[in-house]
């Protein structure tokens, strides 16, 4: 177990350095990608044990569930009032119609795994839309379509199962908040850290989604408390978990490599995604290209080396094709 | 009230949901932590609360958890989970380390020497003496037996002490000096104990690797302090991130025979003397001491099968006795401070958890001896662990208001 929580706290270590460089340059497509940890990750494949790599997978568990905690209590009572009804039908109506269509395009030879990778094509990138100064509409409504694709995907992959979400999740979201009075901001994070911990193993067990239960999670305590407790820690937290996911990837790298051609052949109905999402809101198609940080973090979950290299794949070659694109035409 | 209630209902709950769910190795590893963290914190808020050290709240939590009594927590998870023990207590002692002020040591080092050395002596003496009078029927060699448990009785812990002083929220020169030998103490012992167990066992022939081990690991100490400060000088960022992997760097120095304890204080001591870094490092360590603090003190007791050790408990009660007595008499010879006459045995009672791997090398180098050390040593921490952190925090909170006054 040591070896494998030093090789998990030292790709922890690696990506929290790697987050200043890649976050803060100013420089081509590879902003924001990460790429370079994917590469290390690749490399670090050639020189590790399987074994321990596939071990890894707890700590990805974990992490997701920081990551599904850290999305939820961005949906703050504030925001939540805001939210309008045009909004959150957008939302669905963009999460249903490519969810359903890549679940269809899936029938035709990934049978395994599709209801993966619908999640994972459906999910917009709202890092993108929003570093891109993309307008608070359209970056609303792709946070909630997240949402809605995590339930589709949840309910497709886990079946009744993901109902214990709907109980769990709010227990934990009310613990956390009875306590939140009487204690300081470092013993909730040892609560939460806990809390977390429980979420993800049981997550593990009972089979339902550690994103979207700890998502849930986090939404339910950000609208029962409204508290800035957690922001700043998780705002710090969020890149290098982003970062490591990546890495965790590259290390995956191997027998998906291989499978590739057969799964490309999933990019080019991705390219309708952005035509319907400028349409539908009325923005340009090509800011609906990328996959996001949440389709990364469903790949890492899958487990599966080929979902996981097809995954990073597209991810990069979508984000350098919206990239030329943008600067091309969006000058 | 409500602390106590959250950590019975959590307790409930872990034991319900481990009952009905069959987790995997690795899943039962993150659910067991969670839980042990859930039920240790809310024990020790109710201790606080009652005006007991929140650090018995974790040791009581470890031992009723234990495998060995409840079955909360499964020998494979604490196996697993040693690691977090050993990075822990390098964490506590880069603490020591910097409990431990040069003016403090001009001032004071003198005193504070002397009266380790002769409280050791003292301690080693009345242990050394009991042992030889009421171990003569157990096996092995009555005279390796009781030099090794004088040696081992006589420590106290920095790491409780230093728990201590923070919970109690005093700042007492009267603190300062019990860590101080209870460092001193530590350092001793290790010194002691690395020299001793040689010649008692295969004549001097380690003895070249018992100096290169003290040696090197306060030079590696220096040198370590030394890198961190150029760190935090020229790069800065992600220290935290940086610390805790030196952290788990140290931890293995043991396989070249480097002492991670002895590098972790000096490393500390070097970082609060010697640069302007010591208020950074300090709140790097305090980001993560409460919750490894919590997981140290609560795995540390969680891994002793109690079942065994209750027939050495009249024992066990008398060797603390003896200590405590011959503590007393050392300190009255060795100082005129008042408040350590008063009640300077009471800080130094605690048995220290660094007997816990003194005990491992003790075994390993004495077959027949070892489980009568073990078992004797193993008790006086559970029963020390057990009352005296209460004792010391009410002893730091009257002296800090009899000097106050």
């Amino acid at each position: 177990m040591k070896e494998i929580f030093v090789v998990a706290l030292l790709i922890g270590a690696v990506s929290y350095f790697a987050s200043d460089i890649v976050f803060n340059r100013r420089y081509g497509f590879v902003k924001y990608s990460g790429i370079e940890l994917y590469i290390v990750g690749v490399l670090f494949s050639f020189v590790t044990d399987k074994n321990i790599i596939s071990s890894l997978h707890i700590f990805v568990i974990v992490a997701l569930t920081f990551i599904g905690f850290s999305f939820g209590i961005q949906f703050n009572r504030n925001m939540v009032k805001r939210i309008t009804f045009k909004e959150l039908f957008f939302a669905f109506l963009f999460s249903l119609t490519f969810f359903v269509i890549y679940l269809l395009l899936g029938l035709l030879g990934f049978n395994d795994n599709r209801e993966v990778l619908s999640m994972i094509l459906s999910m917009p990138s709202v890092s993108f839309l929003f570093a891109i100064g993309e307008k608070r509409f359209s970056v609303v409504s792709s946070e909630i379509s997240i949402v809605f694709v995590l339930l589709f995907g949840s309910f497709l992959k886990f079946g009744f199962s993901t109902l214990v979400v709907f109980l769990l999740s709010p227990v934990f979201a009310f613990v956390l908040f009875f306590f939140e009075k009487a204690l300081n901001k470092e013993e909730m994070n040892i609560i939460l850290f806990a809390l977390l911990l429980i979420e993800s193993s049981l997550s593990a067990s009972l089979g339902f989604d550690p994103l979207l239960s700890s998502w849930l999670f986090g939404f339910v305590f950000a609208l029962l408390s409204n508290s800035q407790v957690f922001i700043k820690s998780f705002d710090a937290l969020e890149r290098p978990l982003f970062l490591s996911l990546l890495f965790f990837i590259g290390a995956n790298f191997g027998s998906g490599f291989y499978e590739l051609p057969k799964l490309l052949s999933l990019i080019l109905p991705a390219l309708v995604k952005p035509a319907f999402g400028g349409l539908l809101f009325h923005s340009n198609p090509l800011l609906f290209l990328p996959i996001g940080a949440m389709g990364i973090a469903v790949a890492a979950e899958s487990n599966s080396s080929k979902i996981m290299t097809f995954t990073v794949i597209s991810y990069f070659m979508f984000l350098f094709l919206s990239e030329v694109f943008r600067r091309k035409f969006l000058k | 009230m409500i602390y106590l209630l959250a950590s019975l209902g959590f307790g409930a709950l872990f034991f319900m949901l481990k009952t009905y769910l069959q987790l995997n190795s690795f899943y039962l590893i993150a659910f067991s932590l969670g839980f042990l963290i859930l039920i240790s914190f809310f024990t020790g808020k109710f201790f606080s609360k009652i005006g007991l050290p929140a650090i018995t709240g974790y040791l009581i939590t470890g031992l009723i958890l234990s495998p060995y009594l409840t079955g909360g927590v499964p020998v494979y998870v604490l196996k697993a989970t040693k690691f977090i023990e050993e990075i822990a207590i390098v964490f506590i002692a880069f603490q020591s380390g910097m409990e431990i002020e040069l003016k403090f040591l001009k001032q004071y080092g003198k005193e504070v020497i002397r009266l380790t050395m002769l409280i050791a002596l003292f301690a080693f003496a009345g242990i050394f003496a009991t042992s030889l009078f009421l171990l003569k029927k157990f096996p092995g060699n009555v005279l390796n037996t009781s030099i090794i448990l004088g040696i081992l009785l006589i420590l106290k812990s920095p790491l409780s002490t230093i728990a201590i002083i923070k919970e109690s929220n005093t700042n007492t020169l009267f603190g300062e000096k019990i860590l101080g030998i209870a460092v001193f103490k530590d350092v001793l012992v290790v010194t002691l104990f690395a020299i001793i167990v040689p010649l008692l066992t295969s004549g001097n022939s380690s003895a070249k690797l018992i100096v290169y081990g003290l040696i090197g690991s306060v030079v590696f100490g220096i040198l370590l302090g030394f890198l961190i400060s150029l760190y935090m000088k020229h790069i800065k960022a992600e220290a935290h991130v940086l610390i805790f992997l030196l952290a788990l760097f140290i931890t293995e120095l043991s396989y070249i025979h480097l002492d991670p304890l002895i590098i972790s204080v000096i490393v500390g001591f070097f970082i609060k003397n010697f640069t302007v870094y010591d208020n950074e490092f300090s709140k790097i360590l305090n980001t993560f001491s409460p919750i490894l603090y919590l997981l140290f003190f609560t795995l540390a007791d969680s891994g002793i099968d109690i079942r065994n050790l209750i027939p050495l408990i009249p024992v066990s009660l008398l060797f603390i006795a003896v200590k405590w007595v011959f503590t007393m008499l050392g300190i009255s010879l060795g100082t005129k401070d008042v408040s350590l006459r008063k009640y300077g045995a009471i800080g130094l009672l605690n048995q220290s958890g660094l007997s816990l791997a003194l005990i491992v090398l003790a075994e390993a180098a004495f077959p027949v001896e070892g489980p009568i050390i073990k078992g004797i040593v193993i008790t006086v921490i559970v029963l020390t662990d057990i009352f005296a952190p209460a004792l010391f925090k009410k002893v730091l909170v009257k002296v800090s208001t009899e000097e106050a006054s």
